[in-house]
């Protein structure tokens, strides 16, 4: 009997099992995507990648020195200035900027108390997302300094002409005289996606 | 079913790593070129002297020499004038006038002069060394120009060949002449 009893048991253990089947599978899809930080240049070039110009003119005064408008240029009334457009999707791009020196191209040796180079200040103006506008400035000198390297305090403003290129402060050997000619000088840009 | 799923997961994770690595870090570039020009030019610091030579003629001495052109009068002086040119072609060049009486301006009478002729040079210093220009009164208009190039200094003006027409002897009166000295940038 005991054995007979033990059996039925087995087996009605074997019907209830189906019943207790049931159960809940749960699954977890990750979603996950990434923006790489970049610098892109929609105004005054392409891609990465942009240029311009800052045609100051006639450099000399009447009395043949250095014009005083060039001299007496500053930030806020540079010299010539220049604009561009470059996005950012960081929060403190890094700017490079360096500059060489205005010379008389090609160039002629300057005879005592002539000038056949221009030292200047470069800036960029960085308008920021912040509404404040960052200037980063590199003085050109016969021994050429490190180009100056500065992150931005805020992302760039997302608007029109955030960058503006500015020459001003221009000057030589007081009282020089500049040599006749054409004068030429590169400022370059680096904005990096920090 | 939960292990394959996982599987899908960890496969899409690594499709889209593989994307991201297309879309790296960018740092835009950029160059201004600033350009400026400067004129071909020359200016006169000092551009305009009056040299007095004082009495012109011979007032002691040999009889017949007294009361004709005493040319020392002008070969010893010079007159400085001070300019620059910034360009490399500038040149430099003189017209001499003769030095006329101009309180007598009728024709001399026989054995008089009313006029002084001489050649004037003017002499300018740029690094490389003098650059001298003349002219004569007895020549009309300039004399060759010389080439200067770039400088700034003293333009010296000196006299030589003093003469009058017929070695007469001077009419009394004023006297007036002048030396224009002609500085040019080249184009």
């Amino acid at each position: 009997m005991n054995k007979t009893i033990l059996i039925g048991a087995a087996l009605l253990g074997l019907a209830a099992a189906p019943a207790a089947l049931a159960q809940t599978v749960t699954g977890t899809v990750n979603v996950t995507g990434s923006v790489a930080a970049r610098c892109v240049v929609i105004t005054g070039g392409s891609g990465s990648s942009f240029s311009g110009s800052i045609p100051l003119g006639e450099l000399a005064g009447t009395d043949g020195t250095l014009s005083s408008t060039l001299s007496g240029s500053t930030n806020a009334s540079p010299g010539g200035s220049t604009q561009f457009r470059v996005n950012c999707n960081s929060a403190a791009p890094k700017v490079t900027l360096s500059s060489t020196r205005l010379a008389l191209s090609p160039t002629v040796t300057a005879p005592t108390g002539y000038a056949n180079v221009i030292d200047y200040t470069a800036a960029l103006d960085a308008n920021l997302a912040n509404g404040s506008t960052q200037t980063v400035s590199y003085v050109t000198a016969a021994a050429l300094p490190a180009a100056t390297v500065q992150s931005l305090s805020d992302s760039l403003a997302n608007s029109a002409n955030n960058l503006t290129v500015k020459a001003y402060a221009l000057n030589t050997a007081s009282g020089a005289l500049l040599m006749a000619g054409n004068y030429a000088s590169v400022i370059s840009i680096t904005i990096e996606p920090v | 079913m939960r292990h394959p799923i996982i599987l899908s997961v960890a496969a899409a994770s690594l499709a889209l790593a593989c994307g991201a690595g297309a879309a790296l870090a960018q740092t835009a570039t950029g160059t201004v070129q600033v350009n400026g020009t400067v004129a071909n030019r020359c200016l006169f610091v000092t551009g305009d002297v009056v040299l007095d030579l004082g009495e012109l003629s011979l007032l002691a001495g040999d009889t017949t020499a007294i009361g004709r052109l005493d040319g020392a009068k002008l070969t010893s002086r010079t007159a400085t004038l001070n300019g620059w040119c910034n360009g490399v072609s500038a040149s430099m060049a003189v017209e001499a006038l003769p030095i006329l009486n101009t309180s007598f301006t009728d024709a001399a009478p026989a054995g008089f002069d009313r006029r002084v002729d001489y050649t004037a040079t003017a002499t300018a210093s740029p690094a490389g060394g003098a650059v001298s220009a003349s002219d004569s009164t007895l020549a009309a208009g300039s004399g060759a120009g010389s080439t200067t190039g770039v400088f700034s200094s003293d333009i010296v003006v000196s006299f030589a060949d003093p003469s009058t027409p017929t070695s007469g002897r001077l009419v009394a009166g004023a006297y007036a002449g002048s030396v224009i000295v002609t500085l040019s940038p080249a184009t």
